[in-house]
């Protein structure tokens, strides 16, 4: 009589294609439906890492700022102090035309109500290939999907893509192939700017159209928005087009703190 | 082995947490090559998805790139080790 026993000696080639196959259906699970709960969990989870990871850089800067000698110290407090002696100038200008601006837009009927929520940013964008920013304000904020994200009051920087509880995912224009509609100049032509990533934006335009370097590029809307200024200009002879590159004033890498309009439906982002 | 495999699960983790993805990708190349099936970084691309991704245009409206990525890296590294350095 004999058995045949199973061999073993196979198993592993199996259990590999057990394992893919596995993965494959867990893939196409997550494709069609998102689960939504755990992402709610893992970013609840990560919250207190990415809070104490925060913590950590802010106290690195302070220990490496304690290392510098006293002259130098010294010598960029006074470089600071001049800095920030003109910017009040300059701010002071620009606020008394604000004021004057937004008058004037009620005196004609249009009244700029914008609610934001300040947000601490989590994660910078070189986290992930998403190129996405991690910010720590959701749905308990009353922060939705669409919002936009601004630096200080006026620069746009993106717009919120998914968000949690208490956390909130952010797509950068910027982003490579990102599209949104920008107003360009005084001439206030209104064209589509493509993300090229850290900051940096094209836009395509007839080259006839009259642009010159520093032009101010701004979101087509009523209340101010600013974009960046046009850095540089490509133009060739064989194409009807031309190149506009910008960048915008912010260092995304550098981003601590943003805003969150919790109202915005002014800047047109093309899907 | 078992103290070396969770010593890297941690790396990896902090990785994802804290440091640049392409960071997060070498130490995963290293530990697929390095420790015989390493099937837990699927479960940190699922992670890189779960906290970062969103539909960008740069790669293509796909939320779950890390997570087809490091399981094709999974296959094509186990099968490898399997038939190259084995």
């Amino acid at each position: 009589m004999s058995y045949h026993f199973k061999s073993s000696v196979h198993r592993p080639k199996h259990r590999l294609r057990y394992v893919a196959l596995f993965l494959i259906v867990i893939g196409i699970m997550f494709y069609i439906a998102p689960p939504a709960f755990l992402t709610r969990l893992a970013h609840s989870g990560a919250l207190p890492f990415w809070s104490a990871g925060n913590g950590g850089s802010d106290i690195g800067a302070s220990i490496v700022s304690l290392s510098k000698s006293k002259k130098s110290i010294i010598k960029e407090n006074q470089t600071l102090k001049e800095q920030v002696r003109d910017m009040q100038l300059r701010l002071l200008d620009r606020n008394l035309l604000r004021e004057e601006n937004i008058e004037l837009k009620e005196m004609l009927g249009r009244s700029i109500d914008e609610k934001s929520v300040l947000a601490r940013v989590l994660t910078k964008p070189n986290r992930s290939a998403y190129d996405t920013l991690v910010i720590d304000v959701g749905t308990d904020d009353h922060i939705s999907k669409g919002d936009m994200v601004l630096v200080g009051d006026s620069i746009p920087i993106g717009k919120i893509s998914e968000v949690f509880g208490s956390s909130a995912i952010v797509v950068l224009f910027s982003s490579p192939g990102e599209k949104v509609d920008v107003s360009i100049g005084t001439s206030g032509i209104v064209t589509e700017a493509t993300g090229r990533g850290a900051g940096n934006f094209a836009i395509e335009i007839p080259r006839d159209i009259e642009i010159s370097i520093g032009d101010i590029i701004v979101a087509p809307s009523i209340s101010e928005k600013m974009f960046g200024n046009v850095e540089e200009l490509y133009i060739d002879p064989a194409h009807s087009f031309k190149t506009v590159l910008f960048k915008s004033p912010i260092n995304i890498f550098q981003l601590r703190w943003v805003n969150v309009l919790t109202n915005s439906i002014e800047i047109i982002v093309i899907e | 082995m078992r103290n070396y495999r969770i010593t890297t699960n941690t790396v990896l983790f902090l990785s994802v947490m804290f440091l640049p993805w392409w960071v997060t990708t070498g130490v995963a190349l290293v530990a697929l090559f390095l420790i015989d099936r390493f099937y837990e970084v699927v479960i940190f691309g699922v992670l890189i998805d779960i906290l970062y991704g969103a539909e960008v245009s740069k790669l293509f409206d796909f939320t779950w790139a890390f997570t087809a990525f490091f399981a094709v890296l999974l296959i094509v590294i186990s099968y490898i080790r399997k038939r190259v350095l084995l």
